[in-house]
């Protein structure tokens, strides 16, 4: 069988992290979720850790249509959503496109767009005449001044539309809506899609604590005691908790995970829309973790290490080598290449041996290993600091998804940072934005 | 070389006969994109090729972008490029090694030289460059044999219908051996849209046709109970051809047919919507294809019945075959059949599924699509007209996807 090449591997050798590097990475991560956690380095903080206003998990009790927008993952999505009922939690949707320009346009021409699409939906649906409460998952980091109400801090994973950053996003969906007039709704609930999976997931198994995505970008939630939320601001009535949304794709932002960033995260951070935010993101996500590849092949074949040194003008093309191919490539049975001599094709690559394809495996096995050892970095953290002894933490995300193995090795790399007294398990959370945001709006007419 | 008789002609005023036969013109041969693409435009002078007696010489005036099947090459033709007098190339940086050699310089065993090359430029993908030969121009001599009475006369405009050895490239003059592959066009109807015509537009209607029966089939079979889902993947020239056509030939049935686009690229989408009742499902590369799968049965309530991808990657097709329903058929180009069926029929098979090679289109279909245009039944896509000079950057860009619709070269401005 043919062996990964030596000089692939020493070109590689950067990405690949030491147990004690994670554990170092874990314990960082620990004191900037205290930075912002703590009332008085809130502030500077990278880590943001903004309270969400959720305080219940699903009870089970929870009845009702709800409509839901989410926005920001992989599809936008409108959803119209039966809790409880007949038809045990029924769920209509229909998935819109985004053009890139509305993706970068202005922040009106936006949520024209998302109020063009929730109209069209509701028209379909026979709804449109209804005043439906509404959940709307909208995962950018927002601070929110409560649960209807939520300012959008920065743009993040591809978006940029003008006029949006420090507003109210369900002000600005409310202000859309109007414009049209053909449609109302009452918005409930403004929140994030950690939020979103990590009351799906509890919905179904109620140890689950935890809500993390590792798709296009990715982040974590986790419910925290009142005590602890040094900006807490609401009530102390019982339960005192409440899901903060961590925003730790931030995480790394004052360098303090400069010394684990190789020459190729400083080249796409430089290329990105965003330089110098997302640091811990940038090195783990759906949105980035194709390019690092690339960057990477690029690199060994013009050093004449693959392919004989041929390229091709895909190849040496940003943003070629998508996320996907780290999936297929890695879902080949061991010692066969069919998957990865595919997409090689697909790059308009002439000359590829055997060779070429373990090399090209084995950079796609780093890659996405110290993604998903990164990950796992955060979820241990996480874990010892919440200190239960045993959490279900809800995953979603394409990147989560669609990888062959990345669930085991987010497994594997937690087991080890964890406490030994501490059982965790990492559960797929379904429809966690659509299912998710019914939820947060029907526990938050509960209340009221 | 003495000038040969060319037979009868009314020639353009200031060429006399024996000038022309001595001349020399202009042949621009676009081969099939290889890893390189700077690699695949060739051009050099060709002498004006004498008229066939039965058959007659036309001034080609606008070529559709396509590049030359990879399937007509041989030895012989390749080695007499070599003896072409001058060897001067449009923007004078290919070597003359390049062009003597043919496809031996590529890289062995890759590149556009290898038999079954992926051709995965977006552009071709997205059916903005596909293989064929357009040709649109006027009728400037006829061979000595050809009957006083044929219809075809000297000055008029015509299409080719692109007939088993057609040249290796776009000459300014070409020569058909027989006056039946010559399709008159109406004075109205511009040479620029006449070029569109031969291949892209000949090839969309035969697969669409072909579609027709399926779907006619299927609605027969369905009765009343929801309607026949077609799905056209792309929304290059060659695409868009295929959803004129298709809302042509199923208007009577169109409240029962769900037609659907998947867009490759953005600006697709735009292009799609403006050709109205149609429903775009976005196809980003960058998704998986799992969620592209998703998103192709949320936009088609369910999978569909009908796949017309003119894509030439495995993926695509793989793609196309998991948004098919049991018993649904895919229609793919004869020119990649060769290579990706054997990959796919065994899964097809499993799944009652048919994959369907078209080939491009008969010269009746031909006549009939002529007449379509020039009535304005089926109106063109967009298309943009550059110089033939620039065939290097056309190519670049339509691999690229930069052009919207397509792309027709002009050898000479008469209209």
């Amino acid at each position: 069988m043919v062996t990964v090449s030596r000089q692939v591997k020493e070109v590689c050798s950067s990405l690949v992290l030491s147990d004690t590097t994670l554990e170092h990475v874990m314990n960082l991560m620990h004191s900037e979720i205290s930075k912002g956690l703590s009332k008085e380095t809130n502030a500077f903080a990278d880590v943001k850790c903004f309270p969400t206003y959720v305080r219940n998990l699903p009870n089970g009790s929870e009845r009702g249509k709800f409509l839901a927008l989410d926005l920001g993952g992989t599809n936008f999505r409108v959803l119209l959503i039966e809790l409880g009922g007949s038809q045990k939690n029924k769920m209509l949707s229909k998935i819109f496109a985004v053009p890139q320009s509305v993706m970068l346009g202005s922040g009106n021409s936006l949520f024209d767009h998302i109020a063009d699409c929730l109209a069209v939906f509701m028209k379909e649906h026979g709804v449109q005449l209804e005043r439906l409460p509404l959940g709307f998952t909208f995962s950018f980091p927002c601070r929110q001044e409560g649960l209807t109400k939520g300012r959008l801090v920065r743009w993040t994973k591809g978006f940029k539309c003008g006029g949006v950053e420090g507003e109210d996003v369900v002000r600005l969906l409310q202000a859309a809506i109007r414009r049209r007039g053909d449609v109302d709704i009452d918005v409930l609930a403004v929140l994030n899609d950690t939020t979103g999976t990590l009351m799906s997931c509890a919905h179904k198994n109620p140890e689950c604590r935890v809500g993390i995505i590792i798709g296009t970008g990715t982040n974590a939630c986790y419910l925290e005691k009142l005590g602890n939320v040094g900006l807490w601001d609401g009530d102390w009535e019982e339960p005192q908790q409440v899901i903060i949304n961590t925003e730790w794709g931030n995480f790394g932002r004052n360098g303090c995970l400069d010394d684990i960033l190789t020459e190729y995260d400083r080249e796409i951070d430089e290329k990105s829309l965003n330089p110098g935010e997302q640091v811990f993101e940038k090195m783990i996500s759906g949105m980035y973790m194709g390019e690092l590849a690339r960057l990477v092949i690029a690199k060994l074949t013009k050093k004449g290490l693959l392919f004989r040194g041929q390229g091709s003008d895909i190849l040496y093309k940003k943003g070629s080598f998508y996320t996907k191919y780290i999936s297929e490539i890695e879902s080949d049975k061991l010692g066969e290449f069919y998957n990865c001599r595919e997409v090689l094709e697909e790059l308009c690559l002439g000359l590829i041996s055997d060779q070429d394809c373990q090399d090209i495996r084995y950079i796609c096995e780093v890659v996405s290993t110290r993604a998903a050892q990164l990950a796992a970095a955060g979820v241990a953290c996480l874990l010892n600091k919440m200190n239960e002894k045993k959490v279900v933490v809800g995953v979603d995300g394409s990147v989560y998804r669609f990888h062959p193995h990345f669930h085991n090795l987010m497994t594997e790399s937690i087991e080890k940072l964890v406490s030994s007294d501490i059982k965790f398990e990492l559960m797929l959370s379904e429809d966690g934005s659509g299912r998710g945001a019914a939820l947060v709006a029907a526990v938050a007419s509960r209340k009221s | 070389m003495l000038p040969a008789d060319g037979g009868r002609v009314n020639s353009m005023p200031s060429q006399p006969v024996s000038a022309m036969s001595s001349k020399l013109c202009r042949q621009v041969s676009i081969e099939s994109p290889g890893p390189l693409l700077k690699d695949c435009v060739f051009s050099f002078d060709v002498p004006v090729p004498d008229v066939p007696p039965t058959g007659a010489r036309l001034r080609v005036e606008c070529a559709g972008a396509c590049y030359r099947l990879r399937k007509e090459v041989s030895q012989s033709s390749i080695s007499s490029a070599s003896s072409i007098t001058s060897l001067n190339s449009l923007t004078g940086d290919v070597s003359t090694n390049v062009c003597l050699s043919g496809q031996g310089t590529q890289p062995s065993g890759g590149g556009s030289g290898a038999p079954g090359q992926s051709l995965s430029h977006y552009g071709v993908r997205d059916a903005a460059l596909f293989p064929g030969y357009e040709v649109a121009g006027i009728v400037e001599a006829l061979g000595d044999e050809v009957p006083l009475t044929s219809n075809i006369a000297v000055g008029d405009k015509v299409v080719v219908y692109p007939f088993e050895g057609v040249p290796h490239g776009y000459a300014e003059f070409m020569t058909v051996p027989d006056l039946q592959y010559l399709v008159k066009v109406p004075d109205s109807m511009p040479l620029s849209v006449a070029a569109m015509l031969p291949t892209g537009a000949l090839w969309a209607m035969n697969t669409v046709q072909v579609a027709q029966n399926h779907i006619l089939k299927r609605l027969e079979e369905q009765g009343d109970s929801g309607r026949v889902r077609v799905l056209v993947v792309g929304t290059g020239g060659l695409a868009l051809w295929a959803l004129r056509l298709a809302q042509y030939y199923l208007k009577d049935v169109k409240d029962k047919v769900l037609l659907v686009v998947a867009c490759l690229r953005d600006e697709g989408i735009l292009l799609a919507k403006e050709a109205a009742q149609v429903d775009v499902v976005q196809w980003n590369e960058d998704c998986y294809e799992r969620v592209l799968i998703e998103r192709t049965k949320d936009c088609c309530e369910g999978e569909v019945d009908v796949v017309i991808d003119f894509g030439t990657t495995s993926r695509s097709l793989h793609r196309s075959l998991q948004c098919l329903t049991k018993g649904g058929i895919v229609l793919i180009s004869s020119e990649v059949a060769e290579r990706l069926v054997p990959k796919f029929s065994k899964r097809a098979e499993e799944r009652q599924q048919t994959i369907k090679t078209v080939d491009v289109g008969t010269l009746d279909q031909l006549k009939k699509l002529v007449d379509l245009v020039a009535s304005g039944e089926i109106s063109p896509p967009p298309h943009t007209v550059f110089p033939a000079e620039q065939a290097r950057e056309v190519i670049r860009k339509l691999c690229n996807s930069e052009i919207q619709g397509r792309a027709i070269l002009r050898f000479h401005s008469i209209d």
